[in-house]
């Protein structure tokens, strides 16, 4: 066990050296798919060249569900203080992921919704726990990110984006 | 040291034309003694799971690996999984129709029926193939995909080899349909296991799939049809049966509206990563639980497990939007959903053979529920749910019976500020069978977006008289979240993605450390 440990002891050292390192994060080369079964570049979400905001959830997630909500009542306002998208990309698998469609129906959630049913985007962005948002700008560098949600963390997102 | 020399080296051209990213997830328990439960602690008192993973890209080329290490495995979870190793490494090149990994992956064919190779770090689940994957596509109306390798099987890989192919044709690309969309698919796993002995065991297990997607403004049908050799073990009776599936679903949406009804037959389709074993982490495949998933203790008491050798079953969702203004909406609007699920064995039996379409007489599992959710005011947001539930034991292999119980749940959301903010549980569960009847509280506070404290109780005032009482605290600073929890967990069934594991009771600290970069 002593092994196990001195072991990852070191593999700390290099992951905060890493993080030193790694100032910023850019998008990966994923495929994922729209609610039409369409195959999507994850590249292509910057094409509107404006800062994107891609937030991972699943159907059930309620700090996610409650994330949604939240920036669909605000949607409209923040529309009108500066130009961005919404990705919310369902990590739900084989067992939910058709419910994705009827959730976002019910909710009228006016983003763009991708399905990421084996999480390889997920994985590719090294997303642990949802929900976790990346705030992109035009650049494609990820510029904000978190963990998590409770209500209220919303208004630093706009923060972020008018800062942009 | 060498190596920290060599990434400090280089560091200004990792900055200037190289993407390194990666993630620590760490969640370790210092389990105490606890008579009133029963829980039995491990050697040293501790137990923690570990995982690094680092991924490098540079233009069409990337390449990672992950470290886990298990300190020792967290109680409950596959004591295969033990010791440290460098589990998993890649190498991966992506054009924009071809790509190609070497090396350890992951991949699932339509909705996994006959493969999935996935993690699930919460059930110590990790299934992903060492070998080689290829996928090509021609423009974007038909896709291709090709596998060869060997399972993961905890910290080794499987005796077997398995091969595969999917090709997925979208007839809306190919035809240029412009008011629906329309995609079929079809696949092949080839699972080998070398046999030397005298009986008549085939070391080939074949296993097909296929199946179509339509869209067409607010209706979708999805299906999928699958079928697979015999594979005789002991997790089917030695049965020498082939196997299939059918997943049928169908659902239709409109603007404040969304419907889906779900429909799933299984007959002897569990599929290991070596012959004659399956189960949590040697799985081929992937046979979820069609129900509604709870994030509520006490709804989640008792959940289904799906029955892979003989289940016929389906489910119902219904999500409805009252529109702002309207009676029932009143000034903010609210949302209704109801979701209902029923799962009975198939009729036959092993010798005399499955009916295609007919129940049998044991109902494994049965749901029926509806929620309500509300905001009163710009500070409250009240959600009200009641679930009827019958569960039978029998999928987690104890006795052929039936469970009732009602459960109640009351969640209320108090915005005290910009960025405080209260949130209260409070359940009920009403039963007269197993452990009868049941009360559970939970009062949580937030400080946007950094800090959630919250302490709960549930309390089983029906038979054990048992409080299983929990308090924590978690704070987040971007992408890095640490959380420490106290309490007492209760020996039962914890599923995740649809996949249940048996845990048994512990009482201790949880500290648990995410972090990505």
């Amino acid at each position: 066990m002593s092994i196990d440990v001195y072991r990852l002891g070191w593999l700390c050292v290099i992951w905060l050296f890493a993080t030193m390192v790694s100032a910023q994060t850019r998008l990966p080369a994923i495929q994922v798919n729209n609610l039409k079964g369409e195959t999507v570049n994850v590249g292509s979400l910057l094409d509107d060249g404006v800062p994107t905001v891609i937030t991972f959830w699943t159907t059930v997630c309620k700090p996610c569900l409650q994330e949604l909500d939240a920036f669909s009542e605000q949607w409209e306002d923040w529309q009108r203080e500066v130009k961005f998208n919404i990705v919310a990309v369902s990590a739900d698998d084989a067992r939910s992921a058709t419910k994705v469609r009827t959730f976002v129906a019910a909710n009228e959630w006016p983003f763009t919704i991708l399905l990421d049913q084996n999480q390889d985007f997920k994985r590719a962005l090294n997303v642990s726990v949802i929900p976790h948002l990346f705030v992109i700008d035009t650049k494609g560098s990820v510029v904000y990110s978190r963990i998590g949600y409770n209500p209220g963390s919303e208004a630093k997102v706009l923060e972020i984006l008018k800062g942009l | 040291m060498f190596l920290f020399a060599v990434l400090s080296s280089a560091s200004p051209y990792l900055l200037a034309q190289h993407h390194l990213s990666g993630g620590f997830e760490s969640n370790s328990v210092y389990y105490r003694d606890d008579r009133k439960t029963g829980a039995v602690v491990p050697e040293n008192n501790l137990g923690s799971n570990n995982y690094f993973k680092l991924d490098y890209q540079y233009h069409k080329f990337s390449a990672g690996i992950q470290y886990e290490a298990y300190l020792p495995v967290l109680q409950g979870l596959p004591t295969a999984l033990h010791g440290s190793d460098l589990v998993l490494k890649y190498a991966s090149f992506q054009d924009s129709n071809f790509r190609v990994t070497a090396g350890d992956f992951y991949e699932q064919f339509s909705n996994g029926l006959i493969f999935r190779a996935y993690e699930e770090r919460a059930l110590g689940l990790n299934t992903a193939m060492e070998g080689i994957r290829a996928s090509y596509s021609f423009g974007n109306g038909i896709r291709l995909k090709a596998l060869a390798g060997r399972p993961r099987e905890f910290m080794e890989r499987a005796e077997s080899v398995v091969k595969g192919a999917s090709i997925q044709v979208d007839w809306t690309a190919l035809l240029g349909l412009n008011r629906s969309s329309f995609t079929i698919e079809a696949n092949y796993i080839n699972r080998y296991v070398s046999y030397t002995g005298q009986a008549a065991i085939d070391p080939n297990v074949n296993a097909y799939s296929f199946g179509g997607n339509w869209v067409a403004g607010g209706f979708t049908l999805e299906s999928e049809y699958a079928y697979k050799t015999n594979d005789p073990g002991a997790y089917n009776g030695q049965a020498n049966k082939d196997g299939s599936a059918l997943l049928l679903q169908a659902g239709y949406t409109a603007s404040g509206f969304g419907s889906l009804l779900s429909f799933r037959r299984l007959e002897y389709m569990q599929f290991g990563t070596s012959r004659g074993i399956a189960g949590i982490g040697r799985d081929l495949n992937y046979l979820p639980a069609l129900t509604r998933q709870y994030s509520y203790s006490l709804a989640n008491l008792q959940p289904h497990n799906a029955m892979g050798n003989s289940e016929i079953g389906g489910q119902l969702d219904l999500h409805y939007r009252l529109k702002r203004g309207s009676w029932l909406g009143g000034r903010y609007g609210a949302r209704v959903a109801l979701n209902a699920s029923t799962y009975y064995n198939l009729k036959g039996d092993v010798v005399g053979g499955y009916a295609f379409l007919d129940k049998g007489d044991t109902r494994y599992y049965q749901d029926i529920n509806v929620d309500l959710e509300k905001k009163i005011s710009p500070s409250f947001q009240l959600l009200l749910l009641y679930s009827n539930q019958v569960y039978n034991p029998i999928v987690i292999g104890k006795a052929n019976t039936l469970y009732f119980s009602q459960v109640a749940v009351a969640d209320l959301t108090w915005k005290v500020s910009a960025v405080r903010s209260f949130r209260f549980e409070m359940q009920h569960l009403w039963s007269n069978d197993y452990q009868k009847n049941w009360a559970a509280g939970m009062a949580e506070f937030a400080i946007s977006p950094a800090w959630t404290c919250f302490v709960g109780d549930m309390y089983n005032y029906g038979d054990t008289d048992v409080h299983y009482y929990n308090g924590g605290c978690s704070y987040t600073m971007s992408r890095t979240r640490l959380a420490l929890n106290y309490g007492r967990n209760r020996e039962g069934v914890i599923c995740a993605g649809g996949v249940c594991l048996y845990m048994p009771a512990y009482t201790g600290f949880n500290l648990s450390l995410i972090s990505s970069f």
